[in-house]
């Protein structure tokens, strides 16, 4: 509405309160002056829309003003919320533009710092220090904490039942291990890994090596990786798997009894009292009553073998195209059943393991393993064995769908100073996806003992729940048979893990 | 004796072809990611070459590592990534194994392109698994917000500047560019977007939560009871609930998430299950980001007037 209808209306209405002031009611006047003050109202409107178009220009700048305004409320509005949500989520009100500034003046602050330490440290031989990229926000406990290492642990309980029948008895429930894990970078060059498995018969040092992860420093070539200490033995593709992370409640046979220890000395502890006579078994009949054991010829055949030792292990990368090969040398201490070398002798192992591409879904691993070392009785022992991991995760649908297929095969030649033993053995299993938090795997195994005094062999079926990552609850069952005897068992394992630990993804 | 000469010789040969001449050659730049890889491409033109690790239809977090995964790594001279933990479940093992120093964490041919993004959803206080996978640091799916971009190609500038600085120039001039593009694109979406402002949706993931602070729209619920944790009925009776006393009319999810739940949920509400991928490249007439971040919008913006 102009100004001028405005004015003329308020004067008319100015009029008409001073006439009703000043009037009696009921006065003729008084109702004309309120027809005209009526009539000149609507006629004042009347004309005040038909000039609601900006015709005027003052009109045409007015109304441009007010979309300004509006569109300027609206950006207020946004800003506002921009406002409100950086600072729910703690960030400091700057805005972006001066975040990026302050980032890049940092930057050229430190490259020049630098190139001026570098002027200044001419002539000195330094390492080849790598340039810190802007370091990671460090959020909640400190700077210092940032610092510790990856720490968790792995909780293993199990509940058996073992018997000439499924569930015929009750074997006993055990606090299988817990494996403390400690992990992290020691210097830009090098990473510590330590693993210690704590169980119910002591605690002992799984796994503890130092990584060099950056040879170049000492002159040697990048590919190559060293790694010193005490470490899980590059034979096979299984025994890369610390025990709680792998597919089945028990290990294959063939790792039980080639290289595990079995209960009631260490739990992974010297192996020689497996030859014990049989006075001695009928002694500790008792002590081994509830432990998960199978008891042959005397023996206490162990439900775990990992073949470990201390030394050193030379690991070299070669990339083939897109694929992997890794030439690996270890000489290694070792102590299990097929290897003693209290002689002073390591046992010097090899592999060459192979990484194959089938497609973006499908890989296939291959690799072939040798071992050769001292036995229990003083004489060589060679270790032969081959291993093959098919691997298929769906693009889309990973979430829900994979299968794991693997198949390891060994062969021994044991010198026992009359002749050689030549024992053998095997396993396949294969495990499957079925839904985002269930698994099913089944595997089959044989196994002779390194001295071939007996042989086994067993059939496993699993199902795994996974109600979320860091937790699982495993129902087994077992069918073996191991010296002519046959077996059943049922196991309920539950692992749940704490802390940080690093996955193992090739 | 033997085996003693054998490994000498292994050494002295890993040794010799270590100190081969290198050529003069592009730099190999790898991503984790397509959209990465797009802003990485931007910003070195000829000088590089890139490649991307990730499918764009696969799930982050099940990302099974392939052979040719540590062939590039070995070879990168620029490694890019989201950071945060968007990769920690599978990426760190492989730059260890890859042998390349200079990709590892502090390295110079490392690229952490979250540094200096306005994070959301940081949690607050103790943080434990009973919350679910939670990522610890903040919300990594800040890509989605073109605002985000220009930051993300900040970083990949500075970091080919750090492995590259003949080119310091040329990686300048195409910043730049790129952020005048960036401005472009948020002009655009926001109109094209404006239809979204205070809508709600519910989701199947945390995926969409720059998206929505950008355009102005809401995640009122997700499928998922927590990060990571698959959805229970219980859950999911609640969800329903909720949709239907806020009127929620669209679901959003990613390829790489099942098609039940979505549905059975949508069943009950009458609302519409809309698949969107959120990475470059993952549908097609997503080659680009502003084509990625227009064909977001649109298909959100047309679900929501198909659901009405």
């Amino acid at each position: 509405m102009s100004l001028t209808p405005t004015i003329y209306i308020v004067t008319v209405v100015s009029k008409f309160r001073w006439r009703l002031k000043h009037c009696g009611e009921g006065d003729g006047k008084m109702v004309r002056w309120l027809k005209i003050v009526v009539f000149a109202s609507l006629v004042t409107l009347a004309w005040g829309q038909g000039n609601s178009e900006p015709s005027d220009p003052r009109d045409k700048e007015l109304q441009q003003l007010r979309e300004r305004v509006a569109a300027l409320e609206r950006l207020v509005q946004l800003l506002k919320e921009e406002l409100s949500s950086l600072k729910l989520n703690g960030a400091a009100p700057q805005s972006q533009t001066q975040l990026v500034a302050l980032q890049q003046q940092t930057e050229e602050e430190k490259r020049k710092l630098e190139e001026e330490l570098k002027r200044e440290l001419q002539g000195v031989t330094q390492p080849p220090a790598p340039r810190p990229a802007p370091p990671s926000a460090v959020y909640g406990g400190g700077l210092w904490q940032a610092l510790n290492p990856d720490t968790s642990v792995i909780a293993n309980f199990r509940t058996g039942f073992r018997g000439k029948r499924p569930f015929a008895s009750f074997a006993g429930s055990e606090f299988s291990e817990a494996e403390l894990a400690f992990q992290a970078a020691t210097d830009p060059f090098s990473r510590l890994d330590t693993f210690i498995a704590v169980a119910p018969e002591g605690a002992e040092v799984e796994e503890a090596t130092l990584t060099i992860l950056d040879p170049t420093f000492i002159g040697l070539p990048r590919n190559l990786q060293i790694r010193l200490g005490k470490l899980l033995a590059p034979f096979g593709q299984l025994n890369s798997i610390h025990p709680p992370e792998q597919p089945f409640v028990d290990s294959p046979l063939v790792h039980r009894l080639w290289f595990g220890h079995a209960h009631g000395n260490h739990k992974h502890g010297n192996h020689n009292h497996r030859k014990r006579n049989h006075q001695d078994e009928e002694e500790h009949k008792d002590e081994h009553e509830d432990e998960h054991e199978e008891h042959i010829n005397g023996a206490a055949i162990p439900s775990e073998g990992l073949f470990t030792g201390a030394g050193l292990s030379l690991n070299w990368l070669v990339p083939t195209g897109r694929h992997l090969t890794w030439l690996t040398i270890a000489p290694l201490n070792v102590d299990n059943a097929t290897f003693q070398t209290n002689s002073g002798r390591p046992a010097w192992l090899a592999r060459i393991r192979h990484f194959r591409e089938l497609s973006p879904t499908q890989t296939l691993n291959l690799g072939l393993n040798y071992a050769f070392g001292r036995n229990d009785l003083n004489k060589d022992t060679r270790l032969f064995g081959i291993d093959l991991t098919y691997r298929w995760r769906p693009l889309r649908e990973g979430l829900y769908r994979s299968l794991v297929w693997q198949t390891e095969a060994y062969w021994g030649q044991r010198d026992t100073g009359d002749g050689t033993v030549k024992p053998k053995g095997w396993f396949t299993m294969v495990e499957y996806q079925l839904s985002r938090t269930l698994f099913l795997g089944a595997r089959y195994d044989f196994a002779q003992s390194p001295d071939k005094s007996f042989s086994g062999r067993g059939f496993s079926l699993a199902i795994t729940l996974f109600p979320s990552e860091f937790g699982r609850y495993r129902l087994q069952w077992n069918r073996l048979k191991i010296g002519g005897q046959t077996v059943h068992e049922v196991w309920l394992q539950t692992t749940f893990s704490i802390g940080i630990h690093r996955p193992h993804p090739l | 004796m033997r085996r003693f000469v054998l490994l000498f010789v292994l050494l002295t040969s890993a040794l010799l072809l270590n100190l081969a001449p290198t050529a003069a050659r592009k730099i190999r730049v790898v991503t984790t990611t397509n959209d990465l890889k797009w802003a990485a491409e931007q910003i070195g033109g000829d000088r590089v070459e890139v490649v991307a690790l990730m499918h764009p239809l696969q799930n982050p977090h099940t990302v099974q590592p392939r052979p040719s995964f540590v062939v590039h790594l070995n070879r990168a001279d620029l490694l890019v990534r989201i950071g945060l933990d968007y990769e920690e479940t599978w990426l760190p093992p492989l730059v260890e194994e890859s042998r390349n120093s200079k990709i590892r964490r502090g390295g110079v041919g490392d690229v952490d392109t979250s540094i200096g993004i306005p994070l959301l959803e940081i949690p607050a206080g103790r943080v434990t698994r009973e919350q679910g996978e939670v990522h610890i640091m903040g919300n990594p799916h800040y890509w989605l917000d073109p605002e985000n971009m220009k930051i993300i190609a900040r970083n990949i500038a500075e970091g080919l500047k750090r492995v590259d600085p003949a080119g310091s120039s040329v990686y300048e001039r195409n910043l730049r560019g790129l952020e005048r593009d960036m401005d472009e694109l948020l002009d655009e979406t926001l109109k094209l977007a404006a239809p979204l402002r205070g809508e709600k949706f519910v989701a199947y993931h945390t995926t969409w939560s720059y998206l929505a602070n950008r355009y102005g729209f809401r995640i009122i619920g997700f499928l998922e009871p927590k990060p990571g944790i698959p959805p229970s009925a219980a859950h999911l009776a609640d969800l329903i609930v909720r949709m239907r006393q806020e009127k929620v009319k669209v679901i959003l999810k990613e390829p790489f998430y099942e098609n039940r739940i979505p549905s059975m949920v949508a069943q009950r509400t009458g609302a519409k299950v809309v698949e969107i991928c959120p990475t470059v490249g993952g549908e097609r007439g997503t080659e680009t980001y502003p084509k990625l971040m227009r064909h977001i919008l649109t298909k959100l913006v047309n679900a929501l007037q198909e659901a009405k």
